[in-house]
């Protein structure tokens, strides 16, 4: 059983191992209760490069395209906010394979664009810088 | 220093009055002058020593009794050791959050002790506080040993567990310590089961350049706002930087 917490938005601001207080709560902020464990709700929605997620990666330009791994278990498909754009990714058996160029020297800011379904933080949100 | 300076008397011989106050400086004063030593007395008179207060469901402490380390504590002058583990009672805690002193209690014809709490700390011939905890009006947390036996650093009285975070998000946590915590770790784990490294979160790195700290706290609340980068907005260290990941906080009080 975890909790989670909703922007005034609905949006998910975050989600918690252990059970969180309605004191923790800002205006126009909700408390959730979640019949999963923290582990289970942490990968409904995963990004992943290089085989490393919940950390910033960085890769020198023109190293070639970059592989970012989306793993939504259960889904056919996948809304990714890049930038502020939105794709949507067929999955196979839950999974899909993003490229990213590495011409250009640029951030890319990745995380699940339907935010009330999945939380934009931990493992859903990957940042890549191309210096 | 000579010690004992006191010595045998033969049988038959007269007992000295030099004899009497070697014997006495002996026992008070472990050999020495007065002017030189407290007597032992007074030199014992605040000891106490592996006192550990746990928590006891529901809403009650114990003393854990050890024969490796037996709790001790001298109160009004008499030296006291239980020598089985002492419980408060249960029902002592009621009424409005406060902070709770736990007492050691001496009785006449008990060389043992027993517990009570109190919301002042003050002490007499009959009672010494040897913790605290706080009441938050239903539950007990930050149980604190003064005296406690356990080497390093104590568990933490707050332990917020994993939590997703994000750059650029304010996250208020309740430690319901009831004070400013005196000491804390923010800690950062790129997968959310805290397995890896865990990077030890003391700024975030801020859009177009520069860093900041992020936490602050007051009696009831920890707040965490996470810096605007995206890159490391919520850990900013040669070990790790992220603008996600997962946040840990423990709180020592």
């Amino acid at each position: 059983m975890i909790t989670i917490i909703r922007n005034p938005d609905r949006s998910i601001k975050t989600y918690s191992e252990f059970s969180d207080d309605p004191a923790a709560l800002l205006p126009g902020e909700s408390l959730e209760t979640v019949n999963a464990a923290f582990s289970e709700y942490s990968r409904r929605f995963t990004l992943a490069c290089a085989g490393r997620s919940g950390e910033t990666l960085r890769f020198p330009r023109a190293s070639g395209d970059l592989t970012v791994e989306v793993r939504c278990p259960g889904e056919s498909t996948a809304a990714l906010d890049i930038n502020g754009q939105v794709e949507t990714l067929p999955l196979i058996n839950g999974q899909a394979a993003l490229l990213l160029g590495t011409e250009v020297p640029g951030t890319f800011v990745l995380k699940p664009a339907d935010t009330a379904r999945y939380c934009p933080a931990g493992q859903a949100i990957l940042v890549i810088e191309v210096v | 220093m000579t010690y004992p300076i006191s010595s045998d008397v033969s049988a038959g011989q007269a007992t000295a009055a030099a004899h009497y106050n070697n014997l006495r400086r002996d026992a008070l004063y472990f050999g020495q002058a007065p002017a030189d030593s407290k007597s032992a007395g007074e030199f014992f008179a605040r000891y106490a020593a592996n006192l550990t207060v746990t928590y006891l469901a529901t809403n009650r402490l114990r003393l854990a009794y050890s024969a490796y380390n037996p709790p001790a504590i001298v109160i009004g002058g008499c030296l006291l050791q239980p020598s089985a583990s002492v419980d408060l009672a249960a029902g002592c805690f009621s009424g409005a959050a406060a902070t709770y002193y736990i007492h050691a209690i001496r009785a006449a014809g008990s060389t043992s002790f027993t517990l009570s709490v109190n919301t002042t700390p003050a002490d007499n011939d009959t009672s010494r506080p040897i913790g605290s905890c706080y009441w938050d009006g239903s539950n007990l947390s930050s149980i604190q040993s003064w005296y406690g036996s356990s080497p390093g650093l104590p568990a933490p009285g707050y332990d917020s567990g994993w939590f997703a975070c994000a750059y650029n998000t304010t996250y208020t946590r309740v430690h319901g310590l009831g004070a400013v915590p005196k000491n804390h770790m923010l800690l950062h784990s790129a997968s959310s089961d805290g397995s890896g490294e865990n990077v030890l979160v003391l700024v975030g790195a801020t859009t177009g350049g520069g860093c900041k700290s992020l936490v602050g706290f007051d009696a009831a609340n920890a707040y965490i706002t996470t810096d605007t980068a995206s890159s490391g907005g919520c850990v900013y260290s040669r070990r790790r930087e992220s603008g996600g990941g997962y946040y840990r906080l423990l709180c020592w009080i």
